[in-house]
Protein backbone atom coordinates (compact mmCIF):
# COMPACT_ATOMS: atom_id res chain seq x y z
CA UNK A 1 0.00 0.00 0.00
CA UNK A 2 1.87 2.78 0.74
CA UNK A 3 5.28 0.75 2.01
CA UNK A 4 7.44 2.32 -0.33
CA UNK A 5 6.78 5.44 1.63
CA UNK A 6 8.89 4.13 4.44
CA UNK A 7 6.36 4.21 7.08
CA UNK A 8 7.20 1.27 10.04
CA UNK A 9 5.95 1.42 13.25
CA UNK A 10 8.12 2.85 16.18
CA UNK A 11 6.74 0.77 18.87
CA UNK A 12 8.13 -2.84 19.53
CA UNK A 13 5.20 -5.35 19.00
CA UNK A 14 7.01 -9.01 18.66
CA UNK A 15 6.45 -9.87 22.52
CA UNK A 16 2.85 -8.69 23.06
CA UNK A 17 1.31 -8.98 19.23
CA UNK A 18 -1.95 -9.72 20.20
CA UNK A 19 -2.52 -7.08 22.76
CA UNK A 20 -0.87 -4.56 20.45
CA UNK A 21 -3.32 -5.18 17.43
CA UNK A 22 -6.48 -5.47 20.10
CA UNK A 23 -5.29 -2.11 21.35
CA UNK A 24 -5.12 -0.58 18.27
CA UNK A 25 -7.95 -1.79 16.59
CA UNK A 26 -9.90 -0.18 20.31
CA UNK A 27 -8.12 3.02 19.45
CA UNK A 28 -8.92 3.09 15.68
CA UNK A 29 -12.15 2.48 16.56
CA UNK A 30 -12.82 5.24 18.46
CA UNK A 31 -11.02 7.92 16.39
CA UNK A 32 -13.13 6.37 13.92
CA UNK A 33 -16.65 6.17 14.71
CA UNK A 34 -17.84 10.05 13.99
CA UNK A 35 -15.54 10.40 11.24
CA UNK A 36 -17.49 7.25 9.78
CA UNK A 37 -20.61 9.04 10.35
CA UNK A 38 -19.37 11.96 8.63
CA UNK A 39 -18.93 10.22 5.79
CA UNK A 40 -21.95 8.35 5.35
CA UNK A 41 -20.76 4.76 6.85
CA UNK A 42 -18.07 4.03 4.49
CA UNK A 43 -14.02 4.98 4.70
CA UNK A 44 -11.01 3.48 2.53
CA UNK A 45 -8.55 2.00 3.81
CA UNK A 46 -6.32 4.98 2.51
CA UNK A 47 -8.39 7.52 4.49
CA UNK A 48 -7.68 5.60 7.69
CA UNK A 49 -4.24 5.84 7.44
CA UNK A 50 -3.87 9.45 6.65
CA UNK A 51 -6.50 10.55 8.88
CA UNK A 52 -5.11 8.21 11.73
CA UNK A 53 -1.47 8.91 11.30
CA UNK A 54 -2.28 12.55 10.83
CA UNK A 55 -3.71 12.55 14.29
CA UNK A 56 -1.34 10.82 15.72
CA UNK A 57 1.81 12.91 14.76
CA UNK A 58 4.15 10.53 16.19
CA UNK A 59 4.36 6.94 16.51
CA UNK A 60 2.96 5.90 13.38
CA UNK A 61 1.55 3.01 12.63
CA UNK A 62 2.46 1.37 9.28
CA UNK A 63 -0.24 0.16 6.49
CA UNK A 64 0.59 -3.49 7.74
CA UNK A 65 -0.38 -2.54 11.58
CA UNK A 66 -3.39 -0.68 10.21
CA UNK A 67 -4.74 -3.91 8.20
CA UNK A 68 -4.34 -6.19 11.40
CA UNK A 69 -6.02 -3.74 13.52
CA UNK A 70 -8.98 -3.46 11.52
CA UNK A 71 -8.51 -7.20 10.36
CA UNK A 72 -9.70 -8.02 14.14
CA UNK A 73 -12.59 -5.32 14.70
CA UNK A 74 -15.39 -7.64 13.54
CA UNK A 75 -14.60 -10.44 16.07
CA UNK A 76 -14.29 -7.35 18.99
CA UNK A 77 -17.58 -5.73 17.83
CA UNK A 78 -16.43 -2.50 17.81
CA UNK A 79 -19.01 -1.50 15.67
CA UNK A 80 -17.22 -1.51 12.28
CA UNK A 81 -15.55 -3.58 9.92
CA UNK A 82 -13.07 -4.25 7.02
CA UNK A 83 -14.32 -4.89 3.90
CA UNK A 84 -13.52 -5.79 0.03
CA UNK A 85 -14.99 -5.08 -2.57
CA UNK A 86 -14.60 -7.26 -5.79
CA UNK A 87 -12.66 -4.04 -7.45
CA UNK A 88 -10.17 -4.58 -4.66
CA UNK A 89 -10.78 -1.43 -3.12
CA UNK A 90 -11.21 -1.80 0.83
CA UNK A 91 -12.76 0.15 3.27
CA UNK A 92 -13.42 0.47 6.69
CA UNK A 93 -17.11 -0.40 6.99
CA UNK A 94 -19.73 1.24 9.77
CA UNK A 95 -22.19 -2.47 10.65
CA UNK A 96 -25.38 0.04 10.27
CA UNK A 97 -24.33 0.57 7.06
CA UNK A 98 -26.55 -1.19 4.43
CA UNK A 99 -25.79 -1.73 0.74
CA UNK A 100 -29.90 -1.76 -0.23
CA UNK A 101 -30.23 1.31 1.16
CA UNK A 102 -27.05 3.01 -0.26
CA UNK A 103 -28.41 1.84 -3.92
CA UNK A 104 -32.61 2.84 -3.68
CA UNK A 105 -30.71 6.56 -2.42
CA UNK A 106 -28.52 6.10 -5.54
CA UNK A 107 -31.66 5.20 -7.65
CA UNK A 108 -33.61 8.26 -6.09
CA UNK A 109 -30.82 10.20 -7.01
CA UNK A 110 -30.86 9.36 -10.49
CA UNK A 111 -34.56 9.37 -11.03
CA UNK A 112 -34.91 13.27 -9.88
CA UNK A 113 -31.19 14.47 -11.90
CA UNK A 114 -31.86 16.86 -15.11
CA UNK A 115 -30.85 13.36 -17.79
CA UNK A 116 -31.83 11.06 -15.30
CA UNK A 117 -28.23 9.92 -14.94
CA UNK A 118 -25.47 9.40 -12.67
CA UNK A 119 -21.57 10.06 -12.65
CA UNK A 120 -19.75 8.72 -10.25
CA UNK A 121 -18.78 12.28 -9.64
CA UNK A 122 -22.51 13.15 -9.45
CA UNK A 123 -23.42 10.45 -7.03
CA UNK A 124 -19.89 11.82 -4.96
CA UNK A 125 -20.81 15.53 -4.53
CA UNK A 126 -24.58 14.30 -3.62
CA UNK A 127 -23.12 12.06 -1.11
CA UNK A 128 -19.90 13.96 0.21
CA UNK A 129 -17.94 10.80 -0.62
CA UNK A 130 -15.24 10.56 -2.50
CA UNK A 131 -15.49 9.73 -6.02
CA UNK A 132 -14.04 6.63 -5.69
CA UNK A 133 -16.21 5.46 -3.04
CA UNK A 134 -19.22 6.59 -4.90
CA UNK A 135 -18.10 4.74 -8.18
CA UNK A 136 -18.02 1.82 -5.50
CA UNK A 137 -21.66 2.16 -4.24
CA UNK A 138 -22.65 2.62 -8.26
CA UNK A 139 -21.52 -0.46 -8.98
CA UNK A 140 -22.84 -2.35 -6.23
CA UNK A 141 -26.22 -0.91 -6.77
CA UNK A 142 -25.81 -2.23 -10.28
CA UNK A 143 -25.07 -5.44 -9.57
CA UNK A 144 -28.28 -5.42 -7.10
CA UNK A 145 -30.28 -4.65 -10.56
CA UNK A 146 -31.44 -0.76 -9.09
CA UNK A 147 -29.34 0.89 -11.59
CA UNK A 148 -27.97 0.25 -15.99
CA UNK A 149 -25.06 1.82 -17.53
CA UNK A 150 -24.37 3.88 -20.40
CA UNK A 151 -20.82 3.79 -21.74
CA UNK A 152 -19.13 6.48 -23.76
CA UNK A 153 -16.36 8.00 -25.15
CA UNK A 154 -17.02 10.76 -22.26
CA UNK A 155 -17.73 7.77 -20.10
CA UNK A 156 -19.81 6.29 -17.64
CA UNK A 157 -23.67 6.87 -16.43
CA UNK A 158 -25.95 5.11 -14.24
CA UNK A 159 -29.05 4.98 -15.50
CA UNK A 160 -32.67 3.91 -13.41
CA UNK A 161 -32.72 0.15 -14.63
CA UNK A 162 -35.90 0.41 -16.76
CA UNK A 163 -34.99 -2.62 -18.39
CA UNK A 164 -37.20 -4.86 -15.70
CA UNK A 165 -40.18 -2.66 -17.02
CA UNK A 166 -39.86 -2.63 -20.97
CA UNK A 167 -42.75 -3.69 -22.60
CA UNK A 168 -43.25 -3.72 -26.57
CA UNK A 169 -46.15 -1.79 -27.17
CA UNK A 170 -47.86 -2.45 -30.56
CA UNK B 1 -39.14 -0.70 -47.41
CA UNK B 2 -42.58 -0.43 -46.35
CA UNK B 3 -45.08 1.80 -46.80
CA UNK B 4 -45.63 3.29 -43.16
CA UNK B 5 -42.13 3.72 -41.17
CA UNK B 6 -41.55 1.50 -38.62
CA UNK B 7 -42.19 2.55 -34.76
CA UNK B 8 -39.16 2.03 -32.83
CA UNK B 9 -40.09 1.24 -29.17
CA UNK B 10 -39.50 3.39 -26.02
CA UNK B 11 -36.25 1.54 -24.77
CA UNK B 12 -34.62 2.23 -28.33
CA UNK B 13 -33.74 5.92 -27.09
CA UNK B 14 -32.77 4.52 -23.92
CA UNK B 15 -29.27 5.20 -23.65
CA UNK B 16 -28.04 2.36 -21.95
CA UNK B 17 -30.01 0.14 -24.60
CA UNK B 18 -26.82 0.18 -26.85
CA UNK B 19 -24.16 -1.08 -23.79
CA UNK B 20 -24.31 -4.25 -23.22
CA UNK B 21 -25.22 -4.84 -19.88
CA UNK B 22 -22.42 -6.03 -17.52
CA UNK B 23 -24.83 -7.65 -14.89
CA UNK B 24 -26.36 -10.73 -16.47
CA UNK B 25 -30.19 -10.85 -15.21
CA UNK B 26 -30.19 -6.98 -16.46
CA UNK B 27 -28.24 -8.64 -19.86
CA UNK B 28 -30.52 -11.15 -20.45
CA UNK B 29 -33.37 -8.62 -20.35
CA UNK B 30 -31.74 -6.17 -22.75
CA UNK B 31 -30.73 -9.16 -25.32
CA UNK B 32 -34.55 -10.72 -24.97
CA UNK B 33 -35.82 -6.64 -26.21
CA UNK B 34 -33.09 -6.23 -28.96
CA UNK B 35 -34.04 -9.75 -30.00
CA UNK B 36 -37.89 -8.77 -30.23
CA UNK B 37 -36.70 -5.84 -32.04
CA UNK B 38 -34.59 -7.33 -34.57
CA UNK B 39 -37.08 -9.74 -35.58
CA UNK B 40 -40.08 -7.15 -35.57
CA UNK B 41 -37.96 -5.14 -37.65
CA UNK B 42 -37.30 -7.39 -40.19
CA UNK B 43 -40.81 -8.84 -40.23
CA UNK B 44 -42.53 -5.93 -40.54
CA UNK B 45 -40.11 -4.73 -43.91
CA UNK B 46 -40.43 -8.42 -44.96
CA UNK B 47 -36.68 -8.72 -44.84
CA UNK B 48 -35.03 -12.02 -44.88
CA UNK B 49 -31.85 -11.64 -44.29
CA UNK B 50 -29.95 -9.40 -41.60
CA UNK B 51 -26.63 -8.12 -43.25
CA UNK B 52 -25.03 -7.57 -40.17
CA UNK B 53 -22.68 -4.55 -41.70
CA UNK B 54 -25.60 -3.15 -43.34
CA UNK B 55 -28.34 -3.19 -40.51
CA UNK B 56 -29.63 0.12 -39.40
CA UNK B 57 -30.65 -0.80 -36.15
CA UNK B 58 -27.13 -1.01 -34.70
CA UNK B 59 -27.51 2.95 -34.40
CA UNK B 60 -29.50 5.80 -32.90
CA UNK B 61 -28.34 8.67 -34.23
CA UNK B 62 -31.08 10.90 -32.32
CA UNK B 63 -29.66 9.97 -29.25
CA UNK B 64 -26.23 9.69 -30.70
CA UNK B 65 -25.24 6.15 -29.19
CA UNK B 66 -24.17 2.91 -31.33
CA UNK B 67 -23.26 -0.56 -30.64
CA UNK B 68 -19.84 -1.43 -31.52
CA UNK B 69 -18.86 -4.59 -33.80
CA UNK B 70 -18.40 -6.93 -30.37
CA UNK B 71 -21.61 -5.67 -28.48
CA UNK B 72 -22.83 -6.22 -32.78
CA UNK B 73 -21.77 -10.04 -32.08
CA UNK B 74 -22.96 -11.09 -28.47
CA UNK B 75 -26.61 -9.73 -29.55
CA UNK B 76 -25.89 -11.92 -33.30
CA UNK B 77 -24.81 -15.04 -31.27
CA UNK B 78 -27.86 -14.85 -28.75
CA UNK B 79 -30.53 -14.24 -31.53
CA UNK B 80 -28.84 -17.11 -33.45
CA UNK B 81 -28.72 -19.37 -29.61
CA UNK B 82 -32.33 -18.26 -29.41
CA UNK B 83 -33.39 -20.09 -32.56
CA UNK B 84 -34.68 -16.86 -34.23
CA UNK B 85 -31.42 -16.72 -36.46
CA UNK B 86 -29.25 -18.87 -38.57
CA UNK B 87 -26.12 -17.77 -40.37
CA UNK B 88 -26.09 -17.95 -43.77
CA UNK B 89 -22.37 -18.32 -43.90
CA UNK B 90 -21.24 -19.67 -40.31
CA UNK B 91 -17.61 -18.77 -40.98
CA UNK B 92 -17.50 -15.33 -41.56
CA UNK B 93 -21.18 -14.93 -39.97
CA UNK B 94 -21.95 -11.66 -41.98
CA UNK B 95 -25.29 -12.64 -43.18
CA UNK B 96 -27.86 -14.05 -40.91
CA UNK B 97 -31.96 -15.58 -41.61
CA UNK B 98 -33.84 -14.34 -39.90
CA UNK B 99 -36.54 -16.89 -38.33
CA UNK B 100 -39.82 -14.93 -37.01
CA UNK B 101 -40.82 -18.13 -35.92
CA UNK B 102 -38.84 -21.05 -34.83
CA UNK B 103 -39.25 -24.01 -37.25
CA UNK B 104 -39.78 -25.99 -33.87
CA UNK B 105 -42.65 -23.66 -32.66
CA UNK B 106 -44.32 -24.30 -36.28
CA UNK B 107 -43.85 -27.70 -36.14
CA UNK B 108 -45.64 -28.48 -32.89
CA UNK B 109 -48.65 -25.33 -33.85
CA UNK B 110 -48.88 -27.43 -37.01
CA UNK B 111 -49.64 -30.24 -35.96
CA UNK B 112 -51.32 -29.65 -33.09
CA UNK B 113 -53.70 -27.52 -35.48
CA UNK B 114 -53.58 -30.68 -37.81
CA UNK B 115 -54.63 -32.71 -35.33
CA UNK B 116 -57.59 -30.52 -34.11
CA UNK B 117 -58.84 -29.78 -37.43
CA UNK B 118 -59.33 -33.19 -38.54
CA UNK B 119 -56.22 -33.25 -40.66
CA UNK B 120 -54.58 -36.64 -39.23
CA UNK B 121 -54.83 -39.31 -41.80
CA UNK B 122 -55.43 -36.44 -44.41
CA UNK B 123 -53.50 -34.55 -46.74
CA UNK B 124 -53.31 -30.83 -47.57
CA UNK B 125 -50.52 -29.14 -49.52
CA UNK B 126 -48.47 -26.17 -48.63
CA UNK B 127 -50.32 -23.84 -49.63
CA UNK B 128 -53.23 -24.60 -47.99
CA UNK B 129 -50.91 -24.68 -44.57
CA UNK B 130 -49.84 -20.78 -44.98
CA UNK B 131 -53.18 -19.30 -46.93
CA UNK B 132 -56.42 -21.61 -46.43
CA UNK B 133 -59.37 -20.70 -45.07
CA UNK B 134 -58.81 -22.92 -42.14
CA UNK B 135 -55.38 -21.54 -40.89
CA UNK B 136 -57.13 -18.20 -40.41
CA UNK B 137 -55.32 -16.57 -36.78
CA UNK B 138 -52.59 -19.34 -36.86
CA UNK B 139 -49.08 -18.88 -36.21
CA UNK B 140 -48.01 -20.10 -39.47
CA UNK B 141 -50.10 -18.56 -41.37
CA UNK B 142 -48.81 -16.43 -44.47
CA UNK B 143 -45.94 -18.21 -42.91
CA UNK B 144 -42.97 -18.28 -45.70
CA UNK B 145 -42.74 -21.25 -47.71
CA UNK B 146 -39.02 -21.79 -46.91
CA UNK B 147 -39.83 -21.79 -43.12
CA UNK B 148 -42.78 -23.99 -43.45
CA UNK B 149 -41.23 -26.82 -45.12
CA UNK B 150 -38.12 -26.65 -42.14
CA UNK B 151 -41.51 -26.92 -40.17
CA UNK B 152 -42.56 -30.12 -41.86
CA UNK B 153 -39.47 -31.79 -42.14
CA UNK B 154 -39.18 -31.92 -38.48
CA UNK B 155 -42.23 -33.15 -38.12
CA UNK B 156 -41.68 -35.53 -41.06
CA UNK B 157 -38.27 -36.69 -39.16
CA UNK B 158 -40.71 -37.17 -35.55
CA UNK B 159 -42.29 -39.22 -38.14
CA UNK B 160 -45.80 -37.56 -37.88
CA UNK B 161 -46.11 -36.53 -41.41
CA UNK B 162 -44.78 -37.28 -45.03
CA UNK B 163 -44.15 -34.92 -47.96
CA UNK B 164 -44.67 -35.60 -51.87
CA UNK B 165 -44.68 -33.21 -54.90
CA UNK B 166 -46.96 -31.31 -56.19
CA UNK B 167 -47.02 -30.25 -59.71
CA UNK B 168 -45.75 -26.69 -58.32
CA UNK B 169 -44.26 -26.34 -54.98
CA UNK B 170 -47.21 -24.74 -53.35
CA UNK B 171 -49.04 -27.79 -54.62
CA UNK B 172 -46.87 -30.22 -52.25
CA UNK B 173 -48.61 -32.03 -50.16
CA UNK B 174 -48.36 -32.93 -46.67
CA UNK B 175 -49.81 -36.02 -44.83
CA UNK B 176 -50.45 -36.13 -41.78
CA UNK B 177 -50.44 -39.41 -38.84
Amino acid sequence: MLQDMGMTSALTKSDHRGDYYTTLARQLADFLRPKLKQAGGLLTLTDVYCFFNRARGSNLISPEDLLQAVSCMKELNLGMSLRDFPSGLRVVQDESFNDEKMAKKLLVLAEHSPEECLTALDASRALHISALLANEQLLSAERMGYICRDVTLEGTRFFPNRFNDFKWIS
Amino acid sequence: MGGRDFEFPEFYSFPPFFTIQPVLATREKQLNLWRELILRYHTEYKIKTLVVHDCPLWKNTSIGRELDTQDIQVIMADLVQSGHGEWEDPTVQTRCRILWRKPEQLASDIYEWAQSNGFVGSVCTVYELHSGEDVNGMSFQGADEELLRRALEILENQGKCTMFKGDTSSEDGIKFY
